[in-house]
């Protein structure tokens, strides 16, 4: 019985804990995607710059990589990527995933 | 700042606390969230304005001071210019800062800061108290710069280094040129707004001429020996305009010495210039407010603390934008967008405790050279111990596809949609 509490309680603190890395990555993400705003409309709205908003989390990790990696061709991609940490693309793919277009 | 928050935190505690025993209870609430106050509604102004409003989610009044209703970017009046926008295209309102975000938009003159007092003085005499301030008043042009050149004189020689009207004059004046005509440019010298804004600005007006009025000629009286994108500008008026642009630099015309608006002359060290039109952009300084509240140094611009964008001389003010002393960064619209979002932040952290990240700031500059004919030039930058320093930088080079240059061109049209939306909402 008193395992069983312990075990519950210790299945409550990695779920709470879990959340609060959630929502610091979420923090993370929206701090960084201001700088991604300025052109990527967050409305879905999009003229000459591709939308990058819902995309999935992989997708916008993979892309990103290539950035870094200078695979995939765009001076601006490339050197705004190249200041990322693995970290920051991640909250950034969750936070853009996370917004949904206004007319969707 | 740790006094203010805390005063902040027990007023709100008591207001809540009387919110149900007194109808004035909601007032006094109001009254003591912490003030956030915004001089200057363009690129730096308007986003820090919004961005204040919108992450505090209420918690901080904002207030924004700007005398124009109607914004017209200096970005893309150029291309209003070479008749690839409708001047309407280039202008924007503020309802919505005000109607979406509750920002508070005052349109008046701000004309002094009372620095002790913490208030700012308006045009109708009225006081707007601040707990943090924002100072984003961008350029002002030192008339007296150009011997001969003068508030009057602008009337007829338009440097339209601020949009709007001044804008649709010198449109007006090349239109109305006589057929075979010259058109003097005297762009400005360092440090100024847009630094490959004069050449851009050639580049529209020798587009707009070869439809209209081929034969004309533009001669550029440039006060500096070089300039910004100068290989791209260079070889693109060579391909679009042969024989049209003559680029002089203080070598070869010896030194702006004064110009006569009436006689339509621009008097060098070695020669005089007569001109059918002419755009004269004079030597330019932060704002005058950013003067007048002692925020400048003797250069004219403000010093700031890079992490922050605060004030060097009032930790109450944060200065963005292009009177600010940006070191590596230009004078731009997307560096003074880019500024606001960390003095944005800062002001948050300050005044509700929000969480600081670092600043991140960064750059890139569109220019048009002709039809489907873009280039750009960027970089990526940090905040040092006392500057802000680049880290990464790239530019476009002579000789790219013409399918790469147009997409460069529909970039720049995708971010005027962006960044005019990440100011205006």
């Amino acid at each position: 019985m008193r395992s069983f509490v312990f075990i519950a309680m210790m299945g409550l603190t990695a779920m709470g804990s879990k959340t609060k890395a959630t929502e610091d990555l979420r923090a993370l993400g929206e701090y960084l995607a201001a700088e991604c705003v300025t052109c990527h409309q967050p409305s879905h709205e999009h003229n000459g710059i591709p939308s990058i908003i819902g995309w999935d989390p992989w997708a916008f990790e993979l892309v990103m990589n290539e950035y870094r990696n200078k695979e995939r061709e765009h001076e601006i991609m490339q050197t705004l990527a190249a200041s990322l940490s693995d970290e920051e693309v991640k909250a950034l793919a969750m936070y853009f995933n996370s917004l949904k277009a206004k007319d969707d | 700042m740790t006094i203010t928050r805390r005063k902040f935190n027990i007023l709100t505690g008591a207001g809540a606390l009387t919110w149900g025993l007194s109808a004035s209870a909601p007032a006094l609430f109001g009254a003591n969230k912490p003030r956030a106050v915004v001089i200057g509604g363009g690129a730096g102004g308007a986003t820090a304005a919004r961005y204040i409003a919108k992450d505090s989610k209420g918690a901080i009044d904002v207030t924004l001071i700007e005398p124009s209703r109607r914004y017209y970017t200096c970005f893309f009046s150029n291309l209003y210019l070479g008749g690839f926008r409708e001047f309407d295209s280039i202008g924007h309102g503020y309802g919505k800062l005000a109607s979406d975000y509750d920002v508070n938009v005052v349109h008046d003159w701000a004309v002094a800061i009372d620095r002790d007092k913490k208030e700012v003085v308006l045009g109708s005499g009225a006081r707007v108290p601040y707990d943090r301030l924002i100072v984003s008043p961008g350029i002002d042009i030192k008339y007296d710069s150009i011997p001969g050149y003068s508030v009057d004189a602008a009337g007829v020689m338009p440097h339209a280094w601020k949009s709007g009207t001044q804008a649709q004059l010198l449109k007006a004046r090349v239109d109305n040129m006589k057929e075979g005509g010259t058109f003097v440019m005297v762009p400005p010298p360092n440090p100024f707004r847009c630094p490959p804004g004069p050449y851009e600005r050639i580049s529209m007006i020798a587009h707009a001429l070869k439809q209209k009025n081929p034969k004309a000629k533009i001669i550029v009286l440039d006060p500096k020996p070089k300039f910004s994108k100068q290989a791209l500008f260079m070889d693109g008026w060579q391909q679009h305009y042969p024989g049209m642009v003559e680029w002089l630099d203080p070598g070869a015309h010896g030194g702006i010495k004064n110009v006569n608006a009436d006689a339509m002359e621009i008097v060098t060290d070695l020669d005089t210039f007569k001109a059918d039109a002419a755009c004269v952009v004079p030597a330019q300084k932060a704002g005058e407010i950013a003067a007048v509240a002692g925020l400048t140094d003797k250069g004219g611009w403000c010093p700031i603390n890079p992490a922050t964008m605060q004030s060097k001389v009032d930790d109450n003010i944060h200065v963005i934008g292009d009177a600010s002393i940006a070191a590596a960064m230009p004078k731009s619209a997307f560096s003074a967008n880019s500024q606001a979002k960390s003095a944005a932040m800062a002001v948050r952290a300050a005044l509700i405790n929000a969480k600081a990240f670092p600043a991140r700031y960064s750059n890139t500059c569109w220019s048009l050279i002709a039809t489907n004919d873009g280039v750009k030039v960027g970089a990526k930058y940090k905040p040092g111990t006392d500057k802000i320093e680049a880290t990464n930088t790239f530019i476009s080079k002579v000789g790219e596809t013409s399918e790469l240059r147009e997409q460069t061109y529909e970039e720049s049209l995708g971010w005027y949609d962006g960044i005019t939306t990440d100011m205006f909402g």
